[in-house]
């Protein structure tokens, strides 16, 4: 291997992660690693992760995104299925420890041991050109007919000052870093404001089913049971992580807990889960909302830190969210964020619930009804205005608030996990509750919410919800039946 | 774009939203084409030198407060 | 020799860039110090061979003679702007008696290349890119030259060799603090860092960078760090003196200056937060502009007294 190569081959491996059915909360935790960076693009990688089960209707998405990637390049699916007509990659279990595996996949790719991937696509235009005339010429016409090769965007009238420019439509992918994985949404712009947004796809949910039940309901929707983290308790945390890091790679792990011992996981159904994990789970996924809008703000490694709180808090560390708070506010993150911008109005928020309704200052929480909640003093916390803003200041305020709650908690355990807990935390709830006790709102939310905006505020907005809300903000298309069980098979983890 | 497709090329009349600014922009571009050589000689002209850019820059504030209230920073 | 002297300062800055932009991001995101400084180290080499491994890719229809003209533009740009600045007295690839304006040249026509950067891809997310890029370059490039103005005037000279001159009894950012504030601003706009990396941002997925791969990355990654090493030299010449030292006046001197700024503008980079365009834009020319006006009347009545 040349000393090229050689040098290639010890930088971390450039990955892009196609991010499937409740894997991204455990990618997320890999990319923590040093050996692995995530990239933004597909251009900028070497190596396509796919993690989970990956949705039918996005595997062509799938295979135009494998194409992206440049030579030399493969790609390592994990936990999942091979999708259909995507050739032989490597596949993973879902136990296995993927950071050797996508280094020994990058070190093979380079010294040529593993062959470069071809396309799955074939490299034409979808309308080739055919000329007809003397020059070559052909077609209907270049604006709005069916020209050869690609058509140019036609004008329409703009919403914020009537001037009719061209319009472009896109439709951004289901595996757009900067979106919830799982979110496919189109797109018609003008210049950079929105002026249509429609929500294609829902997004997939971050973590795995928890309970025994939603598992056994998952595996008759003919998806296996996804696995829980082995960390439960506090108190064995980092036993059981310093354990499962000399079970993990021989890599060079930090001493910290929280970095490895992710990988070692095992499904265990039945254990009775505490008040002080059931905290520290929400305040891990309040946490990577924060890391994902802090990623908008182009706030990078104070995302990275956020994520690595988390991870932490995950495996049932006692992280202090104080001295993240104060760095927010130091980076102008708070300021940043216009006010009143992607703002609810009562009957949206009465329709989302969770974080975003308390956001929007309605006091409604599931865990006030909860014996073990009351004995602690628990009270809701709510903002006041509903916007961008006040749900990022609702993240960080309940995940402090949990953090409490679960140092406080000892071993006590609260009454039966609620659906709507369930959701609010980020796992998949059965799938018939997913509308469970709150109406259905009656208008397009969503394209409400976007509706006028410029990029920026877009994304901001749409990382403002967690994928609950986004997930209650979805219509289905009224032809097609609701496609809640249409997804390609994916392995235990 | 994630796995995302496009339909038509991205070459368009993209809607400049920052149009109306550049119009102001190019007045202050001129103004700082008469800061070069008035900066050259301005201690040699005194306090005159000062006065005058002053009434220069003020009138091209009056521009910039009248664009302001018009709303061109307002990214249309 | 000087053009020896700047490539050398050039090609050592852009290796301390990188260096210190992996350290930061590490430092910032708290990743524990296993390996940190070797990493940080042994980044940009790392960095180096795996593009230059990658092949480069082709989207649908680029303009092909554009795409691969930016990089070089930009790059060329920030030598041209690393050009004007004098390594010690009398020593200046460049020694014009207006460099100062071929300085605001520079910044000028690095809104072009990255424009033509965005544009060539034929993609939307690069060309949003481009024009938010545009649209927020040209302001911060206007306030920077009236800032740069302010320091000709006790120099009574265009020409950045006299500027650095003038200030041998007291520096630019004692007489004229508010300036320094206000150009290090430019900085993070010339390489597209931090709040004001409206060209290449996360929220487009890499913007204009974001259809490039291979060598022609490689080139705009270089020429982004090799825009911030121009940058930082022409603000050490204008407000902190140049080569100009205690002990003996001389290019480690200036070298010393610019690694503190660099240090400075890198770290900002990574923990400031970016403005949505509007609300940047409005900020831009109704505080920061008046800022720019107060600093210059200022320079002025200092510079007579």
């Amino acid at each position: 291997m040349s000393a090229r190569r050689a040098l290639a081959a010890a930088a971390p491996v450039a990955v892009f992660v196609a991010v499937g059915e409740g894997t991204s909360d455990r990618v997320d935790d890999l990319c923590l690693r040093a050996e692995i960076e995530r990239v933004a693009s597909p251009r900028h990688a070497s190596v396509l992760l796919v993690a989970g089960g990956v949705r039918e209707r996005d595997v062509a998405s799938l295979r135009r995104l494998h194409d992206q990637l440049p030579h030399p390049r493969a790609t390592l699916c994990w936990a999942s299925d091979i999708p259909a007509h995507f050739g032989t990659p490597r596949t993973l279990p879902p136990h296995a420890a993927p950071v050797l595996a996508l280094r020994e996949l990058y070190r093979q790719l380079l010294t040529g041991e593993h062959p470069s991937e071809s396309d799955l696509l074939p490299d034409e235009p979808p309308a080739p050109w055919r000329g007809i005339g003397e020059y070559g010429q052909g077609g209907k016409g270049m604006m709005g007919g069916t020209p050869y090769g690609r058509p140019m965007p036609m004008t329409d009238d703009d919403l914020r000052d009537g001037l009719a420019l061209d319009v472009y439509t896109l439709r951004l992918g289901p595996f757009m870093p900067t979106l919830p994985a799982g979110l496919v949404l189109t797109l018609t712009l003008q210049g950079d404001v929105i002026q249509h947004a429609r929500m294609e796809s829902p997004p997939l949910w971050p973590a795995p089913p928890s309970s025994p039940h939603a598992a056994h309901a998952a595996a008759v929707r003919q998806v296996e049971p996804l696995d829980e983290s082995s960390i439960l308790h506090k108190q064995g945390s980092s036993a059981a992580a310093s354990e499962s890091s000399k079970l993990g790679d021989s890599g060079a792990t930090g001493s910290s807990a929280g970095q490895s011992g992710q990988d070692d996981n095992r499904y265990t159904p039945g254990i009775a889960r505490t008040l002080a994990h059931r905290e520290h789970q929400r305040a891990a996924q309040h946490l990577r909302g924060v890391a994902r809008m802090l990623a908008v703000l182009e706030l990078a490694p104070l995302a990275e830190r956020c994520r690595r709180m988390a991870c932490a808090i995950q495996h049932g560390d006692s992280v202090p969210i104080a001295p993240l708070r104060k760095a927010l506010v130091r980076s102008g993150a708070f300021a940043a964020i216009p006010a009143g911008l992607g703002q609810l109005d009562p009957p949206m928020a009465q329709a989302l619930g969770g974080a975003a309704l308390r956001a929007a200052g309605d006091a409604v929480d599931e865990r006030l009804h909860d014996r073990a909640y009351r004995e602690l003093d628990f009270r809701v916390l709510t903002q006041r205005d509903g916007d961008v803003r006040a749900r990022l200041h609702q993240w960080l305020d309940e995940a402090e608030q949990s953090m409490h709650l679960a140092s406080r908690a000892g071993d006590l355990a609260p009454a039966a996990a609620s659906h709507a807990d369930e959701r609010d935390v980020g796992h998949d709830p059965l799938p018939a509750d997913d509308a469970v006790n709150m109406p259905a709102p009656n208008h397009d939310a969503f394209a409400t919410l976007l509706c006028g905006l410029e990029w920026n505020e877009a994304m901001l907005v749409i990382n403002s919800f967690d994928v609950a809300a986004l997930r209650r903000m979805y219509r289905p298309p009224k032809d097609s039946p609701e496609e809640a069980g249409a997804t390609h098979h994916g392995h235990a983890m | 774009m994630g796995g995302g497709e496009a339909e038509t090329h991205a070459w368009q009349r993209y809607h400049l939203r920052c149009y109306p600014m550049l119009l102001l922009f190019i007045a202050f571009e001129m103004e700082m084409m008469f800061m070069y050589p008035w900066a050259v000689v301005f201690v040699a002209e005194g306090g005159k030198a000062l006065m005058e850019m002053g009434m220069f820059l003020v009138i091209l504030a009056v521009g910039l407060v009248y664009g302001w209230r018009e709303g061109i920073f307002r990214w249309q | 020799m000087p053009w020896l002297g700047t490539l050398v300062l050039l090609g050592g800055s852009v290796v301390f860039v990188a260096v210190i932009d992996s350290l930061a991001f590490a430092l910032i995101a708290q990743r524990p110090p296993v390996n940190l400084m070797r990493d940080a180290l042994l980044a940009p080499w790392r960095a180096v061979a795996v593009s230059l491994v990658r092949q480069q890719n082709r989207t649908e229809h680029p303009d092909r003679l554009n795409w691969a003209l930016a990089p070089a533009l930009y790059l060329a740009l920030a030598g041209i702007g690393l050009a004007v600045v004098p390594l010690a007295p009398g020593v200046a690839v460049i020694d014009s008696s207006a460099s100062v304006v071929l300085w605001g040249a520079v910044e000028t026509l690095t809104v072009i290349a990255v424009f033509l950067h965005g544009w060539s891809a034929n993609a939307p997310l690069p060309l949003i890119g481009a024009y938010r890029y545009a649209a927020m370059g040209l302001p911060i490039m206007l306030l920077s030259m009236f800032v740069l103005i302010g320091t000709a005037l006790p120099a009574q000279s265009l020409s950045v060799a006299d500027i650095v001159a003038s200030q041998h009894d007291v520096w630019n950012v004692l007489r004229q603090p508010l300036g320094l504030l206000l150009f290090l601003l430019l900085g993070l706009s010339l390489s597209l860092r931090g709040p004001f990396d409206y060209a290449d941002s996360a929220d487009l997925a890499g913007g204009t960078a974001s259809e490039v791969s291979g060598a022609a990355r490689l080139t705009w990654q270089l020429a982004r760090h090799a825009m911030l090493v121009a940058f930082a030299a022409m603000a050490s010449s204008a407000f902190l003196g140049g080569y100009l030292g205690p002990v003996r006046a001389g290019p480690w001197w200036l070298a010393l200056k610019m690694l503190v700024l660099i240090t400075l503008l890198v770290g900002a980079g990574h923990s400031l937060a970016r403005l949505p365009p509007s609300r940047m834009l409005t900020v831009l020319w109704t505080v920061l502009l008046p800022l720019s006006f107060l600093d210059l009347a200022l320079a002025g009545v200092v510079a007579l007294w």
